[in-house]
């Protein structure tokens, strides 16, 4: 076998060469991979353990049938009290599922919209100062948002102090703080991808008659909307993740995110309210599990052009 | 033809828009607000109506938000760095000035009984008064003391009944309410009861010609220090105000030992803290790429898919479930092993157990950077390194991972940038705890970000934004420096490539 190899390394063609098997043993390859398994999803195990027990406390990990039951789950959607006959719901979970939803679709959303126009703009657009306002925005990127949270959080009171549906304790102001916070960085991404898309094809349409308006929407555009998705999808991603900045805003009960929500549920209370909060990271969790599993390649392609996860 | 509709429409909504909010900041005396809302609306107005700019129109809307929510934040901490703005200073001289002089009110000796009805008109409260003299009737309210005809309350205004006005929130509404009368001069009408008021007098008043407070009984004009009145005893009197403090902020992080202890030891925890996250979650990863992309090792597809589970859960989740899982009292792994582990309330513990944590939530993005990286390492390289007869040994240490490291070190970088400032990544799993004697803020885990974001916002000790501010800047030179520092030296090290 050994000999083979070497000697098909020698001669083979460049073809068979790539399908080679590399040499060596391979049995405790599979044992680290084991081993790293066994770390990386066993909070995992134990959480959905956790969550389909009612009974479950932290401690509790004997998993047998009879204390299967989905208690917790439906703690999430609302409880139904005997004694009064009307059903309550302790925790607004739902409520801080929909706001994270809504919140990171419609600041993703908005990130990628805003932050296209500007990539067009660097890439195909000859305007004076361009170059200067390049490297401005790479300098920005030093100063990261989350160092100016006192300042965001001081001036959104004052705007708040007039125009209240803006101040703290609303969406439309951590959206727009969601949306200043990483423009910088998506730009540049786009711009670098927009910069790939060969020149050619827009002088043919300028030859053609076509207006910068046309040219964007016909060529740019429709080549371009994987990467948009890309994009969208890992700034979604990382404000489903955001913490800091809805904890400073959202103090509201029915306003949070699932993040501050869940946090507000376990925060002190881990004895009593582990089974429901195991329920709900499931029920907040599988979806995004599911996603990164489907959309792997895409997700790694964005991360090897240097965003990263919040 | 659409395009010109469609420009119309918008320009149509941005200027209405603009006009409500510029009403309300009209209202509000925000003559600053004004001036920025014109300018923002004529440069809209300008670029999008104008054929010249063609630029500007892709890029204003960019341009407006970095604006507001980027660089006028760095210039507001910037300042804030260099004043006293906390809650004990927070508010402007003349509001402070006034709140300390209504805070010294007491009752004028001899003050004649008001006769009073209490009213309400959905929002406010005011009082309809009877002077106890002349007995003509008035309508007081915390600005105006106007005479009316009628002894009845005035249309839109109704009487409190006296349940309603035992009720605990109506008594805090009408307990602060102060009437200002004209006599005695500087007075105020309190509520005494349901039926009866009193006329108070400050001891302090402000005298506008001199700007100065001044208290009547002795004639003693307080003095100021750094934005704060000061009575003889040298306290400072709360409100205070926000004045310029200089670099005192900064200075009081290398001098103050109350301030620099706590600073000093966040600081180191801080740098520890990202660069063995970094490099324990570089070495986990790198390791398993390399052992798992091998051609011989089946169903590597699976295994991938299964390794990034930790990093597919959102990181927010997997802190909380940790920090229950590391539970002391009632945590899983103290009760599956039947250890006594403080893994949350001892320093050490504490810290080990956040950079573990740390290493399981990151090691699967390293995992996947370098998978990629190695496979796009020409396999020539090291078949040509194998002919002439390097061991495999020596392929890694000699090829593979120089052409590595040149690919993955800018996202080491990224990476330890992003540890340095990781709020939630400490936060969400020990809260910074547990407490260290040296300070009430700065726990053992504290990192420099969530170090400020208890100075900021954490209530129980007066919320001292300057400072925080201070550390904010602090910290980006920091990054700042460490990241340009690296990229030079990994541009020097593809130079040498």
């Amino acid at each position: 076998m050994t000999t083979e190899t070497i000697s098909t390394s020698k001669a083979g063609s460049p073809r068979k060469r790539k399908n080679k098997l590399q040499r060596g043993t391979v049995w405790w390859r599979y044992i680290v991979a084991a081993i790293t398994i066994l770390f990386a999803i066993s909070p995992v195990v134990y959480i959905i353990i956790a969550a389909c027990n009612p009974e479950g406390t932290l401690t509790t990990f004997n998993f047998t049938i009879h204390s299967f039951g989905l208690d917790n789950f439906r703690f999430l959607f609302g409880r139904h009290d005997l004694s009064s006959d009307v059903t309550y719901q302790a925790y607004p979970y739902m409520l801080w599922y929909r706001n994270s939803l809504m919140v990171s679709l419609l600041a993703a959303t908005l990130q990628v919209i805003v932050a296209t126009a500007a990539a067009y703009a660097f890439s195909r657009l000859h305007f004076k100062g361009r170059r200067l306002s390049l490297g401005a925005l790479l300098l920005l990127q030093l100063f990261p948002s989350v160092l100016a949270f006192v300042s965001l959080f001081l001036i959104m009171q004052k705007i708040g102090a007039v125009f209240p549906f803006v101040g703290p304790g609303t969406w439309a102001g951590l959206i727009l703080i969601y949306l200043g916070g990483s423009l910088g960085i998506n730009t540049y991404l786009l711009k670098g991808f927009f910069d790939t898309i060969p020149r050619e094809l827009d002088e043919a349409a300028t030859v053609d008659g076509a207006s910068a308006n046309q040219i964007f929407m016909k060529i740019i555009l429709p080549l371009a909307a994987p990467m948009l998705a890309v994009v969208m999808l890992l700034a979604f991603i990382g404000l489903m993740n955001e913490f800091l900045f809805a904890s400073i805003f959202l103090t509201r009960s029915d306003q949070m995110t699932l993040a501050v929500g869940l946090r507000s549920l376990i925060n002190g209370r881990y004895a009593q309210n582990w089974g429901i909060f195991s329920a709900g990271a499931i029920l907040a969790g599988l979806p995004m599990v599911i996603m990164f599993q489907l959309l792997q390649r895409f997700i790694v392609e964005g991360l090897a052009a240097g965003s990263v996860k919040g | 033809m659409i395009g010109i509709v469609f420009r119309i429409c918008f320009l149509g909504l941005v200027d209405s828009l603009a006009f409500w909010a510029g009403s309300h900041l009209l209202v509000s005396r925000n003559w600053l607000g004004l001036v920025w809302l014109i300018a923002a609306t004529a440069t809209i107005n300008f670029v999008y109506i104008s054929k010249r700019s063609r630029a500007s129109k892709w890029l204003l809307p960019g341009t407006l938000l970095l604006l507001i929510f980027q660089i006028y934040p760095i210039l507001f901490t910037a300042s804030a760095a260099f004043s006293n703005y906390s809650t004990a200073h927070f508010v402007s001289r003349d509001e402070a000035a006034s709140n300390i002089v209504l805070q010294n009110i007491q009752q004028v000796e001899g003050s004649p009984q008001y006769s009073i009805v209490p009213l309400h008109n959905g929002n406010n409260v005011a009082l309809l008064v009877t002077e106890p003299k002349t007995k003509k009737v008035y309508l007081g309210s915390e600005t105006e003391f106007t005479e009316i005809d009628s002894p009845s309350a005035p249309t839109g205004w109704k009487p409190y009944t006296e349940e309603q006005f035992y009720a605990d929130a109506v008594q805090t509404k009408l307990g602060s309410l102060l009437v200002p009368i004209p006599e005695p001069k500087g007075a105020y009408l309190k509520v005494n009861d349901f039926s009866t008021a009193f006329a108070f007098v400050s001891d302090v008043i402000y005298d506008t010609n001199s700007e100065k407070l001044i208290r009547v009984s002795d004639q003693y004009v307080f003095p100021e220090r750094e934005g704060a009145f000061i009575d003889e005893d040298g306290t400072a009197l709360d409100p205070g105000w926000r004045v310029s403090v200089g670099f005192k902020n900064f200075k009081s992080v290398i001098t103050d030992p109350l301030v620099r202890g706590p600073f000093l030891r966040v600081l180191i925890w801080t740098f520890v803290y990202a660069a063995l996250t970094v490099l324990t979650t570089f070495a986990l990863g790198l390791t398993l790429a390399l052992i798992l992309n091998h051609t011989r090792v089946k169903g590597r597809k699976y295994l991938r898919s299964v390794l990034i589970i930790p990093y597919a859960v959102p990181g927010f989740l997997s802190l909380m479930i940790w920090a229950g899982l590391l539970n002391d009292d009632f945590g899983t792994i103290n009760a599956l092993f039947h250890s006594h582990i403080p893994w949350l309330t001892d320093p050490v513990w504490a810290k080990v157990s956040t950079l573990l944590v740390n290493l399981w939530l990151g090691f699967p993005y390293m995992f996947l950077i370098c998978t990629g990286a190695i496979q796009s390492i020409p396999a020539e390289l090291s078949e040509a390194a194998e002919v002439d007869g390097a061991k495999p040994r020596q392929i890694l240490m000699k090829i593979k991972l120089p052409l590595l490291l040149v690919t993955v070190s800018p996202l080491l970088i990224g990476s330890f940038a992003y540890s340095f400032n990781n709020f939630g990544g400490i936060y969400l799993l020990t809260g910074g705890g547990p407490p260290v004697a040296d300070s009430q803020i700065a726990g053992a885990t504290d990192i420099l970000i969530s170090y400020t974001y208890k100075l900021a916002m954490e209530a129980g000790h007066g919320n001292d934004y300057g400072l925080s501010c201070a550390i904010s800047i602090l910290i980006f030179f920091m990054v700042a420096g460490v990241a340009t520092l690296s990229f030079t030296r990994t541009r020097a090290l593809e130079n040498l490539g």
